[in-house]
């Protein structure tokens, strides 16, 4: 056989090979698919599980919807729709929500997965196993929680508000951002808590409304916004424009800069917060010699709240500072963490610094 | 085949450098976080130190045998025989070392990214320019190797640093953990991990096609550079993931790829960069592996011509591309993969060393 020969019947043997042998299965086109946008979670008073689901529609399937479908009757152009289904077994509500779409299931353009406090009290453990296995959500998922109707929550949200939320979320200072990579290895865990913003929807308006903190993978506490907004101190995510207002004595203090240390021993915990900012209050707090006493009355007021906040958490066994991980990294003990955690003395040190008022102009 | 030197040292660093990185990333670290959770670096560490010795005395041994490869040579110091018995040994390593990564790589790209693509499809992606590029000679492969060498070196570097964004390098704390358990340390699947850095050791059949100006200092940088990845890959998943989850999880590397989104890029996520960066990977690691094993089984079965030494890779790559339509579980190939690395490091390691102590004190071959 000459080499040209050779050439030729090679390339036609991998020409009738990709012919006959090859294949691709399954090719679902875009306009065959279900791209969902967003997952809610929650327990229905039966204690089934209910999913959720934010479905996004093309121009053609969004026409086609039928008059008694709710979510699209009130907006001829919505571009959203939301199904529902309830079961006992989480894969079960999978399945039954597959076979209630029009196209196939698509779940890499989730943007964020909602969780009912009903369900973040049993436990979030088998969902978030189960977004792991089937591999097709993508680890930069938002998590949220809620206390309010998830599927209601949904259908006020259209696909719109917390997709907005997102984009913005670093200049967001009520929101902490949480993504699935974070939050999946915190619930496997007693060392390190996780946490997830609490959302509302209010007269088709999104609130960040405070702070659930989870005890491993069930919901441990629940915080105000203002408490929540103090742990923005020590959450490492750096944000901006967050402001403290002490109602009592009408001032508030605007951070400009801060960063916070923890240092630990095998019985105590400091945590050190060091901030710069500037002081917003009446004509009084203009003088320069007024203001060079407020610095430690800010720092007293802070330290005092972020402690109260760390030992209730602490008393319910939650350890948002990961002070636990961090006495694994030290080689201490760890073993009945959540006794430990309960006896362990934490201290605030704050440092504020006051910037004069022409700073902040 | 000629025989004669064709390749430059710096050529040999492609080649070797993508061949021994191969998709040990993805292999081998899940097994490493359950024996030794975050101590999962070390045994890359005693790897690289045990790549660096087999890499000196393979090539003060081939130097000792100038244009001989493996083959040839073990003939002549073993006896007709056992020379033989000991090169069949190597070819079967390095054969079945490309065999089994396609095991690998086609489970990655289906679990991952392709799940709807049929697996023989991607057989013949991979086998099809393998074939191609091995029928036109070591020249034009390396060649090919050579010129996409540079672009997959910047495709890793985007796909490490931007997770450095995500890890918190504390996680690797208490540094002393995999050394607390020593029995651990000794378990087949840890001391198989001593063999990740397997593509390097293939210079004991290439060795008389490479010029050798400067070769050990290309090997050493290629076994360096190998490490510097595959130590990203096992360390990285950790520092974001932590050892406790990273080990629950079936590919690490390729999620904690997941974790990071660069809106400003025109793909955003540098996951799917991985099929290309690995399918380009796959294509080394098949060369060297097929390309090594013709080279002895030539010697073995005494061929001679380039028209039969084309066949023998033809033969080798239908053989290869009929053993992978198989299909074997994942966890199979893994098992698999732990007791042909011990092989390996018998016959590519602990002989060869042997044999060079031995050489060295008769003094008739001391360099």
């Amino acid at each position: 056989m000459t080499t040209r020969c050779f050439r030729c019947s090679a390339l036609a043997a991998m020409v009738l090979m990709c012919a006959v042998l090859a294949g691709c299965t399954d090719i679902h086109e875009m306009k065959y698919q279900s791209f969902i946008t967003a997952i809610g979670l929650d327990r229905t008073d039966e204690h089934d599980i209910k999913v959720s689901i934010l479905k996004l529609l093309f121009d053609q399937q969004s026409q086609g919807l039928s008059a008694s479908d709710e979510s699209s009757r009130q907006n001829q152009a919505s571009i959203s729709k939301v199904v529902s289904v309830g079961c006992s077994y989480f894969p079960d509500c999978m399945e039954r929500i597959r076979h209630q779409l029009s196209g196939r299931m698509t779940l890499d353009q989730v943007h964020y997965v909602l969780f009912g406090e009903k369900l973040l009290q049993s436990g979030v453990k088998p969902y978030i196993d189960y977004f792991y296995h089937i591999g097709e959500m993508e680890q930069t998922v938002k998590f949220f929680g809620t206390d309010q109707d998830v599927e209601a929550f949904m259908k006020k949200d259209e696909g719109m508000l917390v997709h907005r939320l997102i984009g913005g979320l670093q200049v967001h200072p009520s929101v902490f951002d949480v993504e699935m990579w974070e939050f999946a290895p915190k619930i496997n865990t007693a060392l390190s808590s996780a946490y997830l913003s609490l959302m509302k929807i209010d007269d088709d308006q999104l609130f960040a409304d405070g702070l659930y903190l989870m005890k491993e993978d069930k919901l441990g506490m629940k915080l105000s916004l203002e408490d929540a907004f103090l742990l923005q101190f020590i959450n490492g995510e750096r944000v901006d424009e967050l402001t403290f207002v002490f109602p009592d004595e009408q001032l508030a203090f605007q951070v400009h800069n801060y960063r916070m240390k923890l240092r630990v021993t095998p019985r105590t915990a400091d945590v050190y917060v060091r901030a710069t900012g500037w002081v917003i209050g009446g004509r009084e707090y203009q003088s320069r010699t007024v203001l060079d006493g407020q610095d430690e009355f800010l720092a007293g007021k802070i330290e005092d709240r972020l402690e109260q906040v760390l030992a209730t958490a602490h008393a319910k066994g939650i350890d948002y500072l990961g002070i636990g991980e961090k006495f694994r990294q030290k080689n201490w003990d760890t073993s009945d963490w959540q006794s430990q955690l309960e006896n362990l003395n934490v201290n605030v040190h704050a440092d504020i610094i006051i910037l004069s008022g022409k700073g902040a102009q | 085949m000629n025989g004669y030197r064709q390749i430059s040292a710096r050529q040999w660093f492609f080649i070797s450098l993508f061949s021994t990185i191969c998709l040990t990333p993805f292999g081998f670290p899940t097994t490493l976080y359950h024996h030794l959770g975050h101590g999962a670096w070390v045994p890359i560490a005693a790897a690289y130190l045990l790549t660096i010795w087999g890499v000196f005395v393979s090539i003060r041994l081939c130097e000792r045998f100038g244009k001989k490869n493996l083959a040839e040579w073990a003939q002549d110091v073993l006896g007709r025989w056992l020379g033989s018995l000991y090169a069949i040994g190597a070819i079967l390593v390095t054969y079945t070392w490309g065999v089994g990564m396609v095991y690998v790589f086609t489970d990655l790209v289906t679990y991952t990214q392709l799940p709807n693509t049929s697996r023989i499809l991607l057989l013949l992606f991979i086998f099809g320019p393998v074939l191609y590029l091995l029928l036109g000679g070591l020249e034009a492969w390396v060649r090919f190797a050579e010129f996409f060498g540079v672009m997959l070196l910047f495709g890793l570097i985007l796909i490490n640093v931007p997770q450095l964004g995500n890890a918190t390098f504390t996680n690797l704390l208490p540094i002393t953990t995999a050394f607390r358990e020593p029995a651990a340390l000794a378990r087949p699947e840890i001391v198989a991990a001593l063999f990740v850095f397997r593509g390097i050791f293939s210079i004991y059949f290439l060795y008389p096609h490479i010029k050798p100006e400067r070769l050990f200092r290309w090997s050493l940088f290629s076994a360096t550079l190998a490490f510097g990845e595959v130590l990203a890959a096992v360390v990285l998943p950790i520092a974001v993931f932590g050892a406790s989850f990273a080990k629950t999880i079936a590919y690490p590397y390729q999620e904690s790829l997941g974790t990071v989104a660069l809106p400003w890029l025109p793909f955003e996520r540098i996951t799917l960069l991985t099929p290309a960066v690995w399918q380009l990977i796959m294509v080394y690691v098949l060369c060297v592996s097929m390309y090594a094993a013709a080279i002895g089984m030539r010697t073995l079965l005494r061929l001679k011509g380039e028209r039969k030494e084309r066949r023998l890779i033809l033969v080798l790559g239908l053989v290869s591309f009929g053993l992978t339509l198989i299909p074997l579980q994942k966890e199979m190939v893994m098992k698999l993969m732990v007791y042909w690395s011990l092989a390996g490091i018998a016959v590519l390691i602990v002989i060869p060393t042997l044999l060079w102590m031995i050489l060295a004190v008769n003094g008739r071959f001391f360099g």
